[in-house]
């Protein structure tokens, strides 16, 4: 029998790496079409791009480490 | 700091008389490092009257190297003169390859016009009557084939038109030739559609159809082997003249390149002026090839344009000098940062990777690229791959990880630091490496703006330094570092008192030196710190998915043999050992893609986004040499 407070800390474990992930995912589309365009319009904004592209992954990253610590905490397994 | 500086530069102007442009360009072309740029202390001049032809016979060369499908290559460039150039030139026959050409493009119009005549004619050839026959002015003719099983139904319909009909079977098809009244052609026409799969055109011909048909296979015969020699003699021209076309064509680039130079050059009635930039270290050279030339004179004008940019690294630093120009190039005064990311770029993407397995791969597939690759780039990135490879079976032995597994070839192996049973300690260690990296980035940021006499705000680097240490001082007092023993002495150092009035002082001194709006840029710090967390989530996440890969196949093979094992072969084990061996193979080169593109891709991101913002501005304007090494 699984422990109700363990559960929701895994729920919630799970949900800071997924939401980050869309959020990350989001924010990604939105800065890679609008970078795209850029892109074809003016040489040379290749490594702007890439920036700017990549700025988003923290927040993905953050919720992996709200996840591992939340994960510590279930009883256990921290 | 000396290895960090760019090469100095300086701007040199030659002054020449008009009769002696030729000499000059000839000199500066030889002496090569030098960086032409448009002349502004006059219009600008007209390009050697040689342009022109040496123009006209590039074009032409590259033409026909397009046309004879020769694959571009630089040989090493012949220097010619303009006479030598001409004459090289015309030893290639290029008239002999046009005409070549023109008859290949002829014969295979004829040939086409031949494959044509000779399908409309192929229906008929069995139709033994005269063509002359085959008009009249009341009666009309279609010849079409029919549809099987039709003929009967055909006649009987018909029986109301006035009609001849013939029929004619050719290889398994049969055909009919229709002589009907011309006023009945609408009513015959519907029958046609009706009963026939398709009707073909009566061909125009003088004498029986199978004689013309035999003219004309005669005929495509011919053309094929005039063809074929034609387009033997055009291969036997290539294989003779394609290398020293190449030749030539480099000569010429040389020429044009000399040739075209005057359209830079400043004018007056009997003065040619030149302007560029050298490095300090070719001065001496640079003169002593003017000086060659009379009536050529030079100075190094004062100026307030910006130096184009050479970076300077030793040999093994330099393939990371892309990964600087990539992003862009630093102004020439400032600093170099290529010796920092030649140091962490390697030490970052092992830490990410981290495979004994994939480690090796990697450095054999970049020699292969070094030795192999024609490509300049490719041999740069071969160059950065090779020392990130070296550093992923580094940290591999650390781990003790090869190809996900803790044993390589059978010989177990014994992790310093295990990633999955201690993820804490990565994760401990990657936010040290990135409190390091970025306060690495700090002081850079202080050199470079001492190095621009910005005094204020080289200080205010340092004030952010200050923060930076002081908040790595705070949290070390409450984190868990007991694995990472090293750290501990630093909770003796800086007790609170001390890590908190460094962090106020700190503080501070930003709000002074820059603006108290700026404060709100710490926890921009603080998450480019935790950013460096993406390597230990990298690099568990990495581990993860290289386990499944072997656990996949192995579940795959066994279930494959249980469910398939026949007697007395037992092919169902034998199958199930091949999907094991696919899968796992296929699954280990996807895994270590994956693993080279995500550790490239975010290694870079930590330099250019969480370091470089630190103190990098680049905008510096790369330095051309009007004759590359290498190059005659």
């Amino acid at each position: 029998m699984v422990d109700l407070t363990a559960g929701l800390i895994g729920l919630g474990a799970g949900l800071s790496v997924g939401a980050a992930a869309l959020a990350t995912a989001w924010a990604q589309s939105t800065i890679g079409s609008a970078g795209m365009g850029l892109m074809a319009e003016k040489d040379g904004t290749f490594t702007n791009v890439l920036i700017l592209m990549a700025i988003p992954e923290t927040m993905v990253i953050l919720g992996f480490l709200v996840a591992f610590f939340l994960i510590g905490k279930i009883p256990g397994i921290g | 700091m000396a290895m960090l500086d760019l090469q100095k530069m300086r701007k040199v102007r030659v002054i020449t008389l008009k009769d002696r442009v030729e000499s000059v360009i000839g000199s500066l072309y030889d002496f090569g490092d030098i960086d032409v740029r448009d002349c502004q202390v006059s219009d600008l001049d007209r390009p050697l009257s040689s342009f022109e032809p040496i123009s006209e016979m590039l074009i032409k060369l590259r033409a026909m190297e397009h046309q004879l499908h020769i694959k571009p290559e630089a040989p090493e460039a012949p220097i010619y003169s303009l006479e030598e150039a001409k004459k090289q030139y015309g030893k290639l026959r290029l008239h002999d390859a046009e005409r070549i050409q023109k008859d290949i493009q002829e014969l295979q119009a004829k040939k086409e016009h031949l494959v044509e005549r000779k399908e409309d004619l192929l229906p008929f050839r069995k139709l033994y009557v005269d063509s002359t026959h085959l008009e009249g002015a009341s009666v009309q003719f279609v010849y079409f084939e029919l549809k099987p099983g039709t003929e009967k139904k055909l006649k009987a319909e018909l029986k109301t038109i006035p009609h001849e009909l013939l029929y004619v079977n050719d290889d398994g098809k049969r055909y009919a030739l229709l002589a009907f009244d011309v006023r009945m052609e609408t009513d015959v026409n519907v029958l046609v559609l009706k009963y026939g799969v398709i009707v073909h055109a009566i061909p125009d011909v003088q004498e029986g159809f199978g004689e013309a048909l035999s003219k004309v296979e005669g005929e495509l015969a011919v053309t094929e082997s005039q063809l074929q020699n034609a387009k033997e003699r055009l291969k036997t021209y290539r294989e003779q003249y394609g290398p020293k076309l190449q030749e030539v064509k480099a000569g010429l680039k040389v020429l044009a390149v000399k040739a075209e130079l005057p359209f830079k050059f400043g004018k007056t009635a009997h003065f040619s002026v030149v302007e560029g930039w050298i490095t300090d270290n070719d001065v001496l050279d640079f003169e002593k090839r003017l000086a060659r030339i009379p009536n050529v004179f030079y100075e190094y004008p004062e100026t307030n344009d910006l130096p184009p940019s050479k970076l300077s690294n030793a040999k093994l630093v330099r393939p990371y000098e892309f990964l600087v120009e990539f992003f862009s190039l630093p102004k020439s005064y400032s600093l170099d940062p290529t010796l920092f990311i030649f140091l962490t770029f390697p030490l970052f993407f092992g830490m990410i990777l981290g495979d004994i397995g994939y480690g090796l791969i990697s450095f054999f597939l970049a020699l292969f690229l070094k030795l192999k690759s024609k490509n300049a780039l490719v041999k740069r990135i071969a160059g950065m791959l090779a020392l990130a490879a070296f550093s992923t079976i580094v940290f591999g032995f650390i781990y003790g990880e090869a190809f996900g597994r803790e044993d390589l070839f059978g010989i177990e192996l014994h992790p310093l630091l295990h990633r999955l049973e201690h993820p804490e300690t990565l994760i401990n260690l990657s936010i040290l490496v990135g409190a390091i990296h970025v306060a690495m980035g700090f002081l850079l940021g202080f050199f470079t703006q001492f190095k621009e006499r910005h005094m204020k705000h080289a200080i205010a680097k340092l004030s952010w330094l200050v923060v930076e240490l002081s908040l790595i001082a705070i949290v070390i007092q409450n984190a868990d570092i007991s694995l990472l023993e090293f750290l501990v002495p630093l909770k003796f150092w800086m007790p609170y008192p001390y890590s908190v009035g460094l962090l106020v002082l700190g503080l501070g001194g930003i709000a002074k030196l820059e603006s108290p709006t700026h404060l709100l840029e710490l926890p921009g710090l603080i998450s480019n710190v935790l950013s460096y967390l993406r390597i230990a989530a990298l690099g568990i996440s990495g581990v993860v998915l290289a386990i499944i890969i072997n656990q996949v196949p192995v579940d795959f093979a066994g279930t494959w043999a249980m469910l398939t094992l026949q007697k007395p072969f037992d092919i169902g084990a034998f199958l199930g050992f091949v999907a094991f061996l696919l899968i796992f193979v296929f699954g280990q080169i996807g895994a270590m893609t994956l693993g080279l593109f995500e550790s490239s891709i975010q290694t870079l991101r930590l330099h250019y986004v969480e370091f470089f913002s630190k103190f990098y501005e680049g905008g510096g304007v790369a330095f051309k040499p009007l004759r590359e090494k290498g190059e005659p």
